[in-house]
């Protein structure tokens, strides 16, 4: 077997890009902590032999507190391979902290000075430094100086003097037998019962030795390592005052006043940048490329094979699959260009800052805000955002409630239906259903949290990132990547969904063709279908049927109403106004039922789009559920609308709100019966919370 | 003496005792945060449960709750 080399290090050190430029692999990158949650491994050659190199998730020392902590130091004390410890040279001191862990364990390492946007002024006396700690140590960039790693060489010869001024005499006697005396007395003072769990003590013991131990035996061998850190770094750097992560920048996007309206502007321009001018403009020209492919091809079918099944199944599947996806094309490209400069930037940290209380309240993390956002824009291409999130459940959580907000697609339904029988009134209703996907968003985000997918709390102290040029090499390369993973993975799903609606939508159950639709498989769906819809106001055929074919894409429920009432156009007030006439096949008996479909259109699958994406990025079991979700909320939603809206045109404003009161104080009654009959926790501890163990 | 936790925005403390559930503490000490340090508040978040912290030359974002432990002057 090959032998393996450990990169270590602490989070946000770079060891992800040292570990990509050496092995040439590209995994991504980030400016933020935990990035690398998983071990990765891949052949390189130094100096003609062959290794193997492990990337582990960033740590402070190998005593972990989370998860992927765990995943490392279990990699580096299972085995006895030699480590690379990458440090970052901004922020020496931290860096040097695990370094020492490292040395104490009587590993070989080899220490690489990370000099990727070192900051001025900022000096190092290598030898000095390889003198000290014991350790081969190398200066490298690894976007300028790369071949410097060739240096590298494995040892240790450090003979952890600085730790001669703690007392281990309490201690000592236990470890009398023991060949690595000091290595013990570490642990022991550092209270790692794991370490000697594994060294087949058993629980007795420990404890036992752990009871000889001064209070604060773990303060004590922190100021030692800290102390000769300190010496370290006064006799082999130049001294400088600037404190890592801090910013001017700072006193403005931080600012208790102006952080929102700062997030908001950048936010906004990226939104309009993405949605509408360059992303559209981008779509267009895409989109009409892709038909000077298409078109002579289409042309060619049809005159070879006249109107037949197989020219509708390239023209109206095949081609129009493609095209959507490349119509979606630059918005993956920018949301993640964007993405990347916000990330490499390290704004996005302070991003996750500002909105992490607020969105922790509702299970989400402060990284969720992006793509929540840019949820209003596109569903699908927002929900791949999520990718970059450093918690599992946090990224599923939020991938799953990102199609609540109300995407630019559905803004056409809500003119043209919404317009028709609402008016000049429609813009509150536009309003309303903006703000009640927000809310739904919020509500089903807090029942995943306290049911499926409980956040675990375990990022509580993090590592605040510095503000950084980004890299535009780094960011082509993750446009790169994601571009690939969307047109690959993502393309061949979405097309696939495309042939399979249009073969429901253009075949009968008897599997006839029908070309204009009538009697297909999804209008006799829509019929079967209508029936269950009559809680919800609307069970006429051709309405539930644009909904059916709405799976396709949004934009397709207002082609389907034009279809069904006849109306050859693509203009709103056209298809408004057939909404209107007593002929119109699409029937809404009441304005009720017209505010119940549009939030049913509102809540729903939004497409077939932003499905293919889901199974890509949570898996299909929670695509399942996500699905399940969508219909359900959009059904009782739909119906709680309805019923209220239905009760205020047949009584009135006053009897509907008495009544709404009335069930108001009915709950506000349970809640303060609750809460006198609650039992108050004996235990009067500090800090004390819901989910207290003692109660 | 009083906990970081009640610290204002901006102003230096001198950490005088470090307590609190061991796994957080010994993360703290690793960290640098012990007795005898100076650490100062940079920014709390807008509902105050993450503070960002500048301790030994560099920062760090801490949920507040665990701050409560810290006690400086």
């Amino acid at each position: 077997m090959m032998e393996e080399i450990l990169l270590v290090g602490n989070p946000n050190a770079g060891k992800t890009t040292f570990y990509n430029s050496l092995v040439n692999a590209n995994e991504h990158v980030g400016n933020w902590h935990g990035v690398t949650v998983e071990e990765k491994k891949k052949e390189f050659t130094l100096n003609g032999e062959k290794f193997m190199l492990v990337d582990t998730p960033g740590i402070y020392s190998l005593s972990p507190l989370s998860f992927e902590e765990e995943v490392s130091v279990k990699l580096i004390e299972n085995s006895n391979s030699k480590i690379i410890n990458i440090c970052d040279l901004n922020n020496l001191q931290r860096n040097l902290y695990l370094t020492l862990c490292l040395i104490e364990s009587e590993r070989d390492i080899c220490v690489v000075l990370n000099e990727i946007d070192k900051r001025q002024k900022y000096k190092v006396n290598r030898e000095k430094l390889e003198e000290f700690l014991g350790v081969k140590v190398i200066e490298l960039n690894a976007e300028k100086n790369f071949e410097e790693y060739k240096n590298m060489a494995f040892y240790n010869k450090n003979s952890l003097n600085y730790l001669k001024k703690v007392n281990f005499s309490c201690i000592l006697p236990y470890f009398s037998n023991v060949e690595n005396k000091k290595l013990f007395c570490v642990k022991a003072f550092e209270r790692d019962k794991s370490f000697f769990l594994r060294h087949k003590y058993k629980e007795e013991e420990i404890e036992k030795i752990f009871s000889s131990l001064p209070q604060n035996s773990m303060e004590i061998i922190a100021k030692a390592r800290y102390d000769f850190i300190d010496e370290i770094i006064n006799s082999s750097c130049l001294k400088n005052d600037f404190v890592y992560g801090k910013s001017k920048l700072d006193k403005i996007l931080l600012n208790k006043f102006l952080a929102f309206p700062c997030f908001l502007v950048i936010l906004a321009i990226i939104f309009y940048l993405t949605f509408f001018s360059l992303g559209a403009l981008l779509s267009d020209a895409l989109s009409s490329l892709l038909s000077l492919i298409t078109t002579p091809i289409s042309n060619f079918l049809l005159e070879h094979l006249g109107d037949s099944f197989i020219y509708h199944l390239f023209s109206d599947a095949i081609f129009c699959g493609v095209a959507t996806v490349l119509s979606f094309l630059p918005q993956v490209v920018l949301l993640f260009f964007f993405l990347s400069v916000l990330e490499d930037s390290g704004y996005l940290s302070r991003v996750a800052f500002i909105f992490e209380d607020i969105l922790g309240k509702v299970g989400l993390s402060g990284k969720s805000v992006y793509t929540l956002l840019m949820g209003f824009g596109c569903s699908t291409t927002a929900i791949m955002t999520a990718r970059n999130m450093d918690n599992k459940n946090s990224k599923i959580k939020t991938a799953l409630v990102c199609p609540y907000m109300s995407c630019s697609a559905k803004i056409p339904i809500y003119a043209v239906v919404g317009g028709a029988f609402f008016g000049a009134n429609n813009i509150f209703v536009v309003i309303g259903l903006y703000l009640l996907g927000v809310v739904v968003a919020i509500t089903i985000s807090k029942l995943l949290d306290i049911t499926l997918l409980k956040s675990d709390n375990q990022t509580f102290i993090l590592e605040f990132p510095p503000y950084r040029h980004m890299s535009l090499k780094r960011t082509g390369k993750v446009l790169l990547e994601n571009s690939k993973h969307f047109l690959v993975k993502v393309g061949s799903i979405m097309i696939f969904m495309n042939v399979i609606v249009f073969l429901l939508s253009s075949f009968s159950f008897s599997f006839s063709y029908c070309p204009d639709g009538t009697g297909s498989m999804l209008q006799t769906i829509g019929k079967f279908l209508a029936p269950i819809f009559a809680p919800l106001g609307f069970d006429n055929w051709a309405v539930v049927s644009a909904l059916l074919a709405g799976l396709v894409a949004k934009e397709v429920v207002v082609s389907s109403i034009a279809m069904f009432n006849g109306i050859d156009s693509s203009a709103t007030r056209l298809i408004s106004e057939s909404l209107l006439l007593p002929t119109s096949v699409v029937y809404f008996s009441s304005n009720a039922s017209v505010l119940s479909f549009l939030v049913f259109s509102l809540l729903y699958v939004p497409c077939i789009a932003s499905v293919s994406m889901l199974i890509q990025e949570v898996g299909k079991k929670w695509t399942i559920i996500g699905v399940l979700i969508e219909l359900v909320t959009a059904y009782v939603i739909s119906f709680i609308v309805f019923n209220i809206a239905f009760a205020i045109e047949i009584f009135g404003w006053s009897a509907v709100l008495v009544l709404l009161a009335i069930i108001f104080i009915l709950i506000s009654l349970v809640f303060i019966y609750k809460f006198i009959k609650r039992k108050k926790c004996p235990y009067n501890c500090e800090n004390c919370h819901k989910k207290c163990s003692k109660k | 003496m009083h906990s970081l936790k009640e610290g204002k925005v901006n102003k230096s403390y001198k950490i005088v005792e470090v307590k609190g559930e061991e796994k957080v503490v010994r993360r703290f000490f690793e960290l640098g945060i012990f007795a005898g340090e100076n650490i100062v508040i940079l920014n709390k978040s807008p509902l105050k449960k993450v503070f960002l912290v500048e301790i030994r030359g560099y920062v760090l974002s801490i949920k507040s709750a665990l701050l409560g432990g810290v006690m400086v002057a």
